[in-house]
């Protein structure tokens, strides 16, 4: 990307309201739908009225559709998203997925242990293979190697675990001392990371064979009185795989768990902590998603406390964020749409915290995500 | 409600200034009635009171909704009690259910902690314009010492201790909480080391000769209190074993866990054999407004193992059949999970855990809806909830009264009844 083309900011474009809570979500290799991991157990998936000039020809899940290249001049504004069967089956909410890196295909797992594959796009929603009881529990977090095929999965039960992302075989599996909560594949898929309850960062071989080292993201764990609260909860590589951030939060207090939003970027060759990017104080929460932008720098996505939140813009081992849009409220998740023109925020719906019942008489209704969509601006 | 600072920094002194103020303002005498008294001596029974301040999830707790709208991410796991399913954070106490009784209609008014702490550990009555006692100086006062001579009302929390007169509302400060801050006694109650302990002895010997001379002049109630708080406070100095925490034994915190609440319900078992009627075990930071599920996962377990390993022992050593035992909050949290994955407050819909002396075993009272927000049947309130302990205690609430200035007070609120269906 030529650099007076790169973004500096973005602008909202629209908002659409969707049914439910949303944990994460991601747009399909193609970029022609958004997929999102949902707390009522469904999978739910939009696509595109009018696609963005980015996205690919809808494909098949064994395809290997291209994103076209990012056009040039001024972004043309996806007009309306349609919402596509919710892929339902699960026992319980989802928390997690993952998209093939060229295919159409959508990885999702629950609480309850149950991990499967869709193909994002098509009318139906069997899944191209299911297993029941891929963990004991839930299932925290999933990810994709860059080639796309091999699945990570880690959960509450402690273990790691690689899947075949054709059939669903395993391959390999890791038991852990504590609860995993995160877990990233290095650009050249050659290892994985994953990230502990205690906040420790263990390299494996993607084959789980052997843990190589230990990196320390522990100024993000905290005892606080009798609540142990793990803040590190993603894990991103750099394209180059130089430097691997470890954010959320850290921690000042459980209970509501006040902290202040936190990015480490480590050395991934040495293991040094570099300067570390510190959004706002203690009400802003976690750092719950990143995306790495084309143009060299973080998108995140934070939680704030209940009715806040921010969509934040920053470059690793710079002190804070060079964009910050508040307008958003508990950011759970950042999508970038392929080429790096649009992104997607998931936010929650305002006034969704509030003790007791909102109003006498008034139904009792669960809260949702809406869905904005921006478009990147130099 | 947090204590603040202030109320902590009580010594020695001022505790047993304290307790004579109460005697020397009001006495003992008019509380109850001669009879009365004489039943409580006769009374063996005693409290484990748990108290998880800021709100544990019924969710995630004693009343699970797995695979619902509001349910979360954790399953239900049987327990030892067929057809009765609790959260899969709580296995140890899933063992131990037929020893508990579940109260799944919790329906009480007030959604903020700085009230709704003193009004639910009080009964929330009708308003008598007199600030209600909380239950353990209740306790204290209607059932009185043990032949222990121990204080009757501990309370083993973090932090720093000290006595808490206010817990007693128009009691008077005699039936205040003695709280041991980390499981350690007040500041300054133990016998200071430049003291040596024969010249202690003379001291309380010239003490109780004073005592009696002053005593053969008046009425005995106003000097009870007195008598009872240097001999409390002497007993204590005697039996520091019962909190030493350095005597813990490996074994025993292994299965209650190397945690706060493991070695305060290890201290708890211990006070409650050495003869202490009630003892409050007060754990904090369960307000879980934000990362709730995290929160949770992180606190329930280590209740779960606290908690139903002293009912184990309880059972195994037969306190549990004089122990009317306790697990609760001042209120539950919502169904709706907000925007930071958290639970906020809740109090229409909600659960308590009891089990012990006069409750039911293996019982499980009252339904919520599938998606845990309504009562499906009878909902209970906090004043139904002292009668059933009261009637648990063997303390008939509907009749016995308090007398506070000549003025009689009902023991719990008087348009409410004990919940018949949860006791033995």
């Amino acid at each position: 990307m030529n650099p007076q083309d790169a973004p500096t900011k973005a602008a909202l474009l629209k908002t659409f309201q969707t049914a439910s809570q949303i944990f994460h979500a991601r747009f399909t290799a193609c970029g022609t739908a958004l997929v999102a991991a949902c707390m009522d157990s469904t999978v739910r998936r939009w696509r595109f009225v009018d696609p963005p000039p980015e996205a690919a020809a809808p494909s098949a899940p064994d395809a290997k559709p291209q994103p076209k290249p990012a056009a040039k001049g001024k972004p043309v504004a996806p007009q309306d998203l349609v919402e596509l069967a919710p892929i339902q089956g699960f026992q319980s909410w989802v928390q997690t997925l993952a998209t093939h890196p060229s295919a159409s295909t959508v990885y999702a797992a629950d609480a309850w242990g149950r991990l499967g594959a869709w193909d994002a796009l098509a009318d139906g929603t069997a899944p191209l293979w299911c297993i029941d009881h891929a963990h004991e529990g839930w299932i925290r977090q999933l990810a994709v190697s860059p080639k796309g095929d091999l699945l990570a999965s880690c959960g509450r039960d402690q273990y790691v675990r690689i899947w075949d992302t054709r059939d669903g075989r395993k391959i390999a599996e890791f038991k852990h001392a504590q609860d995993v909560y995160c877990l990233a594949f290095s650009p050249d898929g050659a290892q994985l990371v994953f990230g502990d309850f205690s906040c420790a960062i263990h390299v494996a071989d993607a084959g789980l064979r052997r843990i190589e080292r230990k990196l320390d993201a522990s100024p993000l764990y905290l005892l606080s009185r009798m609540q142990e609260v793990t803040g590190l909860r993603v894990l991103r590589f750099s394209p180059d795989g130089a430097t691997l951030i470890a954010a959320g939060c850290k921690p000042a207090s459980g209970g509501f768990v006040k902290g202040t939003p936190n990015a480490l970027p480590i050395d991934y060759a040495s293991g040094k902590v570099g300067e570390v990017t510190v959004v706002g104080g203690e009400s802003e929460g976690f750092f719950l998603d990143l995306g790495w932008h084309p143009a060299g720098f973080l998108a995140g996505a934070l939680s704030g406390q209940p009715g806040s939140g921010q969509l934040v813009f920053f470059k690793p081992g710079e002190k804070g964020p060079f964009f910050a849009d508040k307008s958003v409220a508990n950011c759970q998740s950042i999508a970038l749409h392929p080429g790096g023109r649009f992104l997607a925020v998931i936010g929650t719906n305002k006034g969704s915290n509030g003790n007791g019942r909102p109003a006498k008489g008034a139904p009792y209704l669960p809260n949702n995500s809406p869905i904005h969509l921006y478009s990147m601006e130099a | 409600m947090l204590c603040n600072p202030s109320e902590h920094a009580v010594s020695r002194r001022r505790f047993l200034g304290t307790a004579l103020g109460a005697t020397m303002a009001g006495g003992l005498g008019g509380l109850f009635s001669a009879r009365a008294a004489e039943a409580m001596k006769a009374s063996d029974r005693q409290v484990l009171f748990v108290w998880l301040d800021g709100g544990i999830s019924q969710f995630e707790s004693w009343d699970p909704k797995p695979n619902s709208l509001y349910g979360g991410p954790f399953r239900a796991i049987p327990t030892s009690v067929p057809g009765t399913h609790i959260s899969e954070l709580m296995p140890q106490c899933a063992r131990q259910m037929h020893r508990l009784c579940l109260l799944r209609s919790l329906c009480t008014k007030d959604q903020d902690h700085s009230s709704g702490v003193a009004r639910i550990q009080r009964g929330d009555p009708k308003n008598r314009g007199v600030p209600y006692p909380f239950f353990g100086s209740s306790v204290a006062n209607l059932l009185g010492p043990m032949e222990s001579r121990l204080p009757p009302y501990v309370v083993i929390k973090e932090g720093t201790g000290g006595f808490r007169a206010e817990d007693a509302g128009f009691l008077g400060p005699a039936y205040g909480s003695l709280a041991f801050g980390d499981g350690k006694p007040p500041e300054d109650l133990l016998r200071n080391a430049a003291l040596t302990e024969a010249d202690d002895e003379e001291r309380n010997a010239l003490r109780d000769l004073f005592n009696r001379r002053y005593a053969a002049q008046r009425r005995p109630a106003l000097t009870q209190a007195s008598t009872f708080a240097y001999d409390t406070a002497r007993e204590l100095m005697r039996r520091q074993d019962i909190f030493d925490t350095s005597r813990l034994s490996e074994r025993d915190l292994d299965r209650y866990g190397r945690t706060e609440i493991g070695t305060h319900m290890l201290i708890a078992r211990n006070m409650l054999t050495a003869g202490v009627r009630f003892v409050k075990v007060a754990s904090f930071g369960w307000d879980s407004h934000g990362d709730n599920f995290n929160a949770h996962a992180s606190l329930v377990p280590k209740f779960d193992r606290a908690f139903a390993s002293i009912l184990e022992d309880l059972a195994a050593s037969g306190l549990l059949e004089r122990t009317l035992v306790i697990a609760m909050s001042e209120f539950g949290r919502t169904p709706r999970i907000n925007g930071h994955a958290g639970r906020d407050h809740w109090p229409d819909s909600w659960s308590l855990a009891m089990a012990g002396c006069g409750i039911r075993a293996g019982a499980v009272v009252g339904a919520t809806d599938a998606n845990g927000v309504e009562i499906k049947d009878a909902k209970h309130d906090i004043g139904a909830v002292f009668h059933t302990w009261f009637k648990a205690l063997g303390i008939d609430s509907e009749e016995r009264q308090y007398k506070h200035k000549g003025q009689p007070l009902p023991l719990a609120h008087e348009d409410m009844a004990p919940i018949k269906e949860a006791l033995a």
